[in-house]
């Protein structure tokens, strides 16, 4: 390689770089100004046509965090282990903007409570921008966090909270190591000892490497991994608190996987749960999420309307009998997309981004023990990419 | 929206989710300016969506894509001479000093020797040296042969050492 091709290759990621991911339009947004033939404005199609699509890629980047808030179990690797979180509500939210510094806020205040840089160890060059997948908990407590970057590259690192929400500094998740794909989907069983999350392709990569499904074994130092057919993609991973149950959501709906079953495709190995269909032909689903007891499966639907985003619900699903009903519908004064979904570690407690009008969103709380809802304070309003307690 | 059409957005959200950046990206070594890369994209994801194109394989969903996107950039600058005709400028290329969003002299250098060279060679370089893709893959994306990439990239090479006066 040549001293040419090294400044070109440095040059491009210079330029690369001055494009940041909080400074891009969504796909739903309009054409900034006329750029050439052909290009005009389409807010309105892409409004009624992709929005409610982006709005569950962006639950894409949120875990579904299932470890309750017991007492942990006792030996073991336990690198994930911590003081476990009191009862009630979370205190602190890990929120993000796509990128480093990820932002401690106070649950009740939404005030800013710290913020976690991007790790200083970290082998990503500098200058090259830094993509947050996901974040997870088992206890409120200890947390991963995967992050890309260009090309094609993907790390999980860990860090702490102490009881005043200060963080210890990003430290390498050893138990998964430095991949070369899109890691994203973390989710960590309740003692620690399980990790799920799912890999997929990168840009240009070839061939793609299709969506896999993986549980580390921290115990055993196994991973295990199960590969979703070509056509079909993840968009969330969530895992029962026991370890037993690895919950996907996929284009066409909910499934589950045991995290004992052998190496393999995921059609084989697991099966569907959910079906988006089933509630109508222009229903989906945004999120999945077993409760603690693994008797329910809580999800997220929205209806498609030729006007835009209809009413959100939030529905509960008994896994024994496949009956179906509505917990919550619609939300607060929200009458759309109820978009990024996280379930607390107690999976007690839903964090819902709803849509508040003139484009901006607020953060709501959803009490599933007790059917309650409430808006978290306006200091929440804003754009995040993804939310997690 | 019936099912097919639902997967197809679901689709084209998870590929935007995790690819629209990076093309936003590609688009602005080809165009200059983040304004019309994002309307490149957008229009490329708006006509990925519309044709329904590899909606079954997201490899060639991608290759799809940064094909659209590469051709949208070469139909901007069409149409800046065409539509514009000198008359109403694009805004500033990052690689300019005027436009003040790359501090480094040495990497506007670079970047104003490269927009020198023609359209395609550009592209090719964008291609190798920003996604890192193998020849085939360039090959692909453009539509012309390996060979061609390859003579392309020595051909450009060349001239950007003679312009950067840098040896190869």
């Amino acid at each position: 390689v040549s001293k040419l091709e090294d400044r070109l290759r440095d040059a491009y990621l210079g330029a690369a770089d001055t494009v940041a991911p909080d400074s891009t339009r969504g796909l739903d947004e309009p054409v900034r100004r006329h750029a050439g033939a052909g290009l005009g404005r389409r807010w309105g199609r892409w409004g009624r046509s992709v929005l409610i699509p982006v709005g569950a890629a962006a639950a894409v980047t949120v875990i579904v965090v299932l470890a309750a808030m017991l007492v942990r179990a006792p030996g073991g690797p336990g690198i994930l282990g911590g003081p476990a979180a009191a009862g009630g509500a979370p205190k602190f939210l890990i929120a993000n903007q796509g990128g480093f510094p990820l932002q401690v806020r106070d649950a009740a205040t939404g005030a800013l409570v710290a913020q976690v840089p991007r790790p200083a160890d970290n082998p990503a060059p500098r200058g090259v921008h830094t993509y947050i997948n996901s974040v997870a908990t088992g206890d409120g407590v200890s947390f991963l966090v995967s992050f890309y970057r260009n090309p094609c590259r993907s790390w999980v690192y860990q860090f702490r909270l102490n009881a005043q929400g200060q963080p210890s500094a990003l430290t390498p998740f050893s138990a998964i190591p430095s991949t070369k794909s899109d890691l994203y989907g973390l989710t960590v069983s309740r003692n620690g000892q399980l990790v799920g999350y799912s890999t997929g392709a990168c840009l240009g990569q070839s061939p793609p490497a299709p969506h896999v499904l993986a549980v580390a074994n921290l115990g055993t130092g196994k991973t295990t991994r199960w590969t979703m057919t070509a056509s079909n993609s993840v968009v969330s991973v969530s895992m029962t608190p026991d370890g037993r149950l690895l919950c996907y959501l996929g284009a066409s709906g909910a499934g589950v996987i045991p995290t004992s079953a052998a190496a393999g495709p995921v059609a084989e190995r697991g099966h569907t749960v959910v079906q988006a269909h089933r509630f109508g032909p222009s229903d989906a689903i945004t999120f999945a999420v077993f409760s603690p007891d693994e008797k329910s499966l809580y999800f997220s639907t929205y209806t498609q309307l030729a006007t835009g985003p209809g009413p959100g619900q939030i529905r509960v699903e008994d896994v024994a009998t496949g009956r179906t009903r509505v917990v919550q519908s619609p939300i607060g004064s929200s009458i759309g997309l109820i978009g990024l979904v996280t379930a607390d570690p107690s999976a007690r407690y839903l964090l819902l981004e709803l849509p508040s009008g003139n484009r901006s969103v607020k953060l709501g709380q959803l009490d599933l023990l007790t059917g309650k809802f409430r808006y978290l304070p306006s200091g929440w309003m804003g754009q995040f990419a993804s939310v997690n307690w | 929206v019936t099912g097919p059409e639902q997967a197809a957005g679901d689709l084209v959200a998870s590929l935007y989710r995790a690819h629209g950046l990076a093309l936003i990206r590609l688009a602005l070594m080809l165009t200059g300016d983040q304004a019309t890369a994002e309307d490149v994209v957008q229009d490329a994801f708006l006509g990925f969506q519309r044709t329904g194109a590899g909606l079954r394989d997201q490899g060639k969903a991608l290759s799809y894509l940064r094909t659209s996107v590469v051709n949208g950039c070469r139909s901007v600058h069409r149409a800046r001479r065409r539509t514009f005709g000198g008359r109403v400028e694009p805004d500033p290329p990052v690689w300019s000093a005027e436009a003040e969003v790359i501090a480094e002299q040495d990497r506007r250098e670079v970047l104003a020797a490269v927009s020198r060279l023609p359209v395609r060679a550009r592209e090719i370089l964008a291609l190798r040296y920003y996604l890192d893709l193998p020849y085939d893959d360039i090959a692909t994306t453009l539509g012309v042969s390996k060979g061609t990439v390859s003579s392309t990239i020595s051909r450009a090479l060349a001239a950007l050492s003679r312009d950067l006066k840098e040896e190869l």
